[in-house]
């Protein structure tokens, strides 16, 4: 069977993932932030991981949306680290986590308006330019609306078809988002330009109020969320499938369970599709 | 192109995230809103624990967390890597009313020693010359390991608790570095000398019959046998762990 399930390279599991006996992930995802500049114990194991798997890199810095100027001086460190690890895909999320000139380390949601959405496309074309290469980005998890004009799925929409960009389509935050703002999410994912995607996330989230998701990536995957996956990957061409898991690593026999359940999904619908990166 | 509108509505929300003073911003949810700023701060908080676990052994995590809400509401944090914030509260802490405010005068040099062993873990690696094992203590070039850092204390809580290192007032010189196999950072207490002889073999390179020429003269010393005898003990300690990495390579 082929592999498509790749999981992210978190301190917490590096050791099994290097081993490779209990998790087999086809490829593995870091966020460079967290590797940057780093030297000593975590990068010889980073070196070794990266011998043994192909690379996607997932930013969290970058802060597409938010009103603050893009800093290009590490962008500049980040298109190294792209380089150097021969990284295939590098992707970041359509938010922002700086604002008033501070770093706030988590991804607010951008208000869905039609300046906000200039403003990013044109920053999303200058940091292709800048890299030489398409980023994708991400549709986010959110909890609130702010001063909306337009619906999401028109902005998220907008933006990845008018910057040229490519999409990094994540299930499960189109799972959350339809739960938390009530609307359909297979109806959703077919309002997104399918045809720009170029990997997918996959992870677990925890429903904390009645009325409220939060994305966790500490949980399992749900089965509404494996349903959810397999109506999309009909409709889209093979791309890599990312795991997210950031915590809760007790059981990690049951990760490899979820790689495989990704991958049995992708098996059936992409049968005969060439699988494109990775 | 983005609106000043725009711009003030995603301000507001992150100045929420910072401070949790929640401010009018059109068309959101109360309710939920409040889980940024709960998710913001637990990113931050999480990070900080995990830095500075001796100092929350001694203040307590009620006052660690009052430290951490003051310093991330009115620090603009800068590094784009989290993992480099313990570096900005500790230079925070360095510029605060907290030693004085809460009586805790060991608190500045107990923040720089926890952060220096992150620091030293983290640093990008350094490389060194080629070493080999034949050479003479003294009139051959000794190889240190570069991955290191040497800082000076007012209170020796490297040594003591700070309750006792706060009555122990002085200079105090403390090397961190990192094992260039394991990766794993050890501390050494310095005296001033040893201190100035480790910075002096890493600047200028020569061999430590030359540096301790220079010492002589800056330390007034009278019996260099008796020296000689107490240094060669240190370097080959040192040697032992790895901190000098050998002779350089001929
Ligand atoms: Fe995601």
């Amino acid at each position: 069977m082929k592999k498509y399930a790749g999981i992210g390279f978190r301190r917490d599991i590096a050791n099994e993932i290097i081993q490779g006996e209990i998790v087999k992930p086809s490829f593995i995802e870091l966020a460079p932030e967290n590797w940057i500049d780093m030297g000593g114990y975590w990068k010889k194991k980073l070196n070794e991981a990266a011998s043994i798997y192909p690379v996607t890199c997932h930013g969290l810095s970058l802060s597409i949306g938010s009103p603050e100027d893009i800093d290009w001086e590490f962008l500049k460190k980040i298109k190294n680290f792209i380089d150097e690890y021969k990284v295939e895909v590098y992707s970041e999320h359509l938010s922002y986590t700086k604002s008033g000139n501070a770093h706030l380390y988590d991804l607010l949601p951008i208000p869905f308006r039609e300046d906000a959405l200039n403003h990013i496309v044109d920053r999303i074309k200058r940091v292709q330019d800048f890299l030489g290469r398409p980023i994708a980005l991400e549709n986010v998890s959110y909890y609130t609306p702010v001063a909306a004009e337009m619906s999401e799925a028109e902005f998220v929409s907008r933006i990845i078809t008018e910057s040229g960009c490519n999409m990094l389509l994540d299930v499960n935050n189109v799972y959350v988002n339809a739960f938390n703002h009530k609307y359909d999410a297979k109806s959703f994912l077919r309002k997104m330009p399918l045809d720009r995607v170029a990997y997918i996330h996959m992870a677990g989230h925890l429903q904390i109020e009645p009325d409220l998701i939060i994305d966790t990536h500490g949980e399992d995957i749900i089965d509404p969320v494996y349903d959810l996956f397999d109506f999309t990957t009909q409709m889209i061409k093979p791309v890599p499938v990312l795991l997210e898991r950031d915590y809760n690593f007790n059981d990690i026999e049951k990760l490899q369970v979820e790689l495989a359940t990704i991958d049995r999904i992708c098996s059936k619908n992409w049968i005969n599709q060439h699988h494109a990166v990775a | 192109m983005l609106l000043p509108e725009t711009r003030h509505i995603q301000t507001k929300l992150g100045d929420y995230c910072k401070t949790g003073i929640l401010p009018d911003i059109p068309g959101i949810n109360k309710k939920h809103v409040k889980h940024y700023r709960r998710l913001v701060f637990n990113v931050v908080k999480n990070n900080l624990f995990q830095a500075f676990p001796i100092v929350i052994d001694v203040i307590g995590k009620v006052k660690f967390v009052q430290l951490i809400d003051e310093f991330f509401s009115r620090h603009h944090a800068q590094t784009s890597q989290i993992w480099k914030l313990p570096g900005e509260f500790y230079e925070y802490a360095k510029t605060s009313d907290w030693v004085e405010k809460y009586n805790m005068p060991w608190l500045i040099d107990l923040l720089l020693l926890e952060w220096i062993e992150i620091k030293v873990h983290t640093m990008p690696d350094r490389t060194a010359p080629e070493t080999q094992i034949q050479g003479d203590l003294f009139t051959s070039h000794l190889v240190i390991n570069p991955d290191f850092e040497i800082i000076k204390l007012s209170y020796p809580v490297h040594l003591d608790p700070v309750r006792a290192a706060e009555q122990k007032k002085g200079d105090y010189f403390v090397l961190a570095f990192r094992n260039r196999d394991t990766g794993a950072v050890r501390f050494l207490n310095l005296s001033v000398l040893h201190a100035f002889l480790i910075e002096n073999m890493v600047k200028e390179k020569h061999s430590l019959e030359k540096i301790l020429q220079n010492s002589i003269d800056r330390f007034s010393i009278e019996d260099i046998t008796q020296l000689k005898t107490a240094i060669k003990i240190f370097i080959k300690d040192l040697m032992d762990q790895r901190f000098i990495l050998g002779f350089l390579k001929q």
